[in-house]
């Protein structure tokens, strides 16, 4: 395939624009210095509603997003559509849960999820438990975004992988340099060219493939002609509880992400939080116009680029931007996708990288740790994180890391209960949670294991989707695997909890929270963030005036 | 959340000129569920027809679900955000 010039050049010149910005952003809205995590790895808790706005918005809908959802829709039809339900779902959540969480890691001083579940639940295993599963469930996604711009790359004819490697060696130089502000700062160039470039695409494509009747007729025939039985325009019987369990499965996952959290704490207030709350949907009505590309990639006949003999699906949405669009402005299409890859690979490696110097470093390697020394730590991890994901995409089959994310859906719903039933209420003892979430990742771990995929022909790993024939039940119906596992885990923590209270043997163990520091807002009188130092804090706050 | 405005006084005699307004319970928070249960039954929109400009109903109601949420929780931010 040859080189597209004109193409590479546009991209190249927004690639470009974004580098210099990572960098500038270090000396946007400055701190006295980034030698605290607080700075470097939350943009110093300070985003209001425009910047957060662009910055969550720009974390949640990756390149990965954007190029495998139309993938999706392109391969099985109305099953991929379950993107635009389960971020419509995801929003009205967040605006009942995030508020609680900004205030008491407001209060308290928390940076991390764990942070919190340490505070709250007084066990710093079970932290460890949760820190852990965050950083397994963010590196796959993190690999991920190289396949978006890996997709990109390969329409344009760029072979090879020195490309992708430069990319990530220079998102890693200003992310280590400038902390969350590059991203903070990037998302504003990203999401303006992903909504021009939709907004053009949705109007622009369907007229020239004379409209969405010729556009789904041409999907019906398509699916009609294929022998799998799982596709089509609507869902089969058997899908209906398997598209709705996925949609809720996913939503309930996606703000436990370590990177959803990241983006949620840099905030400069709950009122932030709960505007955003109100904003973000516009990216879900940009996702449902870009799921339907699948369906127009069908109708223009487009078939994706084969890499050693194996057809790469996640080519479809690039492959018709360079089909329709004239090349300058399939260029500005490739940019907005290269550079979605970049916003949230950035994020998830700060967060990965704020977890382990929180609950790993800091709590089990050196406990003295000082807040400069925290943010010197963090700074390299996120090197480490990304040198990863580049080494995880290049030497491993890309199907891996697939499959890895998978995994990293069904295993970050395991840390809710910590988390969720945490922010509400004390009922569930740590031992339980811990129970629970071991018991839940072993069980979510081995329906994935357990699941073959008849249309890949692979016998494990072949999908988010359990049959309930498995329990024994004489159906076809399939449920998301995470629910199943999630729902393991709360009767597990239940149980546990229950026991061990019962035993009286157990103690109570400490909680660092106090019931109003779920409320407080940014600013109020006399609620201000208390010290840093953890052990300090309970003392301090008994001893307020 | 009262209870909260409540201690939040007991700290502070007057509060600051410019503390931001207090956040109030409301009955409205139930709608917020309203989105959820919207999309999470594709049973009833599981059909072709009514189409839209050539798109078939599964997929532009639950499109519509997407500023109909939105609308939704401008409701309840506006109804649980105190008075200033």
């Amino acid at each position: 395939m040859d080189v597209k010039w004109v193409e590479l050049l546009v991209f190249g010149f927004f690639f470009s624009l974004v580098t210099v910005l990572g960098f500038v952003a270090a000396r946007w809205r400055r701190a006295e210095s980034l030698d605290h995590l607080d700075e470097w790895g939350l943009g110093g808790r300070n985003f209001g509603a425009w910047i957060s706005w662009f910055l969550i918005g720009g974390d949640l809908y990756t390149a990965y997003t954007f190029v495998a959802v139309p993938a999706l829709v392109f391969g099985v039809g109305a099953l991929g559509f379950f993107a635009v339900p389960y971020t419509i779902i995801v929003f009205p959540l967040v605006f009942m849960v995030a508020p609680r969480l900004w205030s008491v890691a407001h209060r308290r001083g928390y940076v991390t999820p764990a942070d919190f579940v340490r505070g709250r639940h007084g066990s710093s295993s079970l932290a460890l438990a949760i820190a852990v599963t965050g950083i397994a469930a963010t590196m796959p996604y993190i690999a991920l975004q190289l396949v978006g711009i890996g997709a990109v790359l390969k329409t344009m004819g760029v072979a090879g992988e020195w490309p992708l490697i430069i990319a990530f060696v220079i998102l890693a130089a200003y992310t280590y340099n400038s902390g969350l502000r590059a991203p903070a700062l990037i998302a504003f160039v990203k999401d303006t060219l992903i909504y021009i470039v939709v907004l053009v695409a949705v109007i622009y494509v369907p007229i020239k493939l004379g409209g969405f009747g010729d556009i789904f007729a041409a999907a019906d025939k398509k699916f009609a002609a294929s022998p799998a039985p799982a596709d089509g325009v609507l869902l089969a019987d058997p899908q209906v509880l398997g598209y709705s369990s996925l949609a809720f499965g996913s939503a309930l996952a996606l703000f436990l992400y370590p990177h959803s959290i990241t983006g949620v704490l840099a905030s400069r207030s709950r009122d932030t939080i709960r505007r955003n709350m109100c904003a973000l949907p516009a990216y879900s009505l940009v996702l449902g116009l870009l799921a339907l590309l699948g369906y127009m990639a069908i109708a223009a006949g487009v078939t994706p680029i084969s890499t050693n003999g194996k057809p790469d699906p996640n080519t479809i949405v690039p492959l018709l931007f360079d089909r329709m669009f004239p090349d300058w402005f399939a260029g500005v299409a490739f940019a907005a996708i290269g550079i979605g890859a970049l916003v949230p690979a950035a994020i998830m490696s700060i967060a990965a990288s704020n977890l382990f110097t929180r609950n790993i470093y800091k709590e089990y390697i050196k406990r003295d740790a000082s807040p400069a020394e925290e943010a010197r730590v963090a700074r390299l991890v996120s090197l480490v994180v990304k040198a990863g994901a580049v080494a995880v995409i290049l030497v491993l089959d890309p199907q891996f890391s697939i499959d890895l994310q998978l995994i990293g859906g069904v295993i970050i719903l395991q840390t809710l209960p910590a988390i969720v039933i945490g922010l509400y209420s004390r009922v569930t003892h740590a031992w339980g949670l811990l129970a629970g979430w071991a018991v839940g990742m072993a069980a979510g771990l081995y329906m994935l294991y357990d699941t073959p995929n008849a249309t890949t022909g692979r016998a494990h790993f072949g999908g988010p989707q359990y049959a309930l024939s498995n329990f024994g039940f004489d159906t076809k119906v399939t449920v998301y695997t995470g629910i199943l596992a999630i729902a393991v885990n709360l009767i597990v923590t239940f149980v546990v909890t229950g026991a061990v209270r019962a035993s009286g043997r157990a103690p109570e163990l400490p909680d660092q929270t106090e019931p109003r520091d779920y409320h407080v807002e940014a600013g109020a009188p006399g609620v201000g963030p208390l010290p840093e130092t953890p052990a300090e804090a309970p003392a301090v706050a008994a001893g307020r005036p | 959340m009262s209870s909260v405005r409540s201690e939040r006084d007991e700290r502070s005699s007057r509060p600051a000129a410019n503390q931001p307004p207090a956040e109030r319970r409301s009955a409205a928070c139930w709608l917020l569920l309203v989105p959820i249960l919207g999309v999470l039954v594709p049973w009833i929109y599981d059909t072709r027809h009514p189409e839209l400009i050539g798109i078939p109903f599964f997929y532009w109601y639950q499109m519509l679900w997407v500023p109909l949420s939105a609308f939704f929780s401008i409701i309840v931010y506006r109804a649980t955000r105190g008075r200033s």
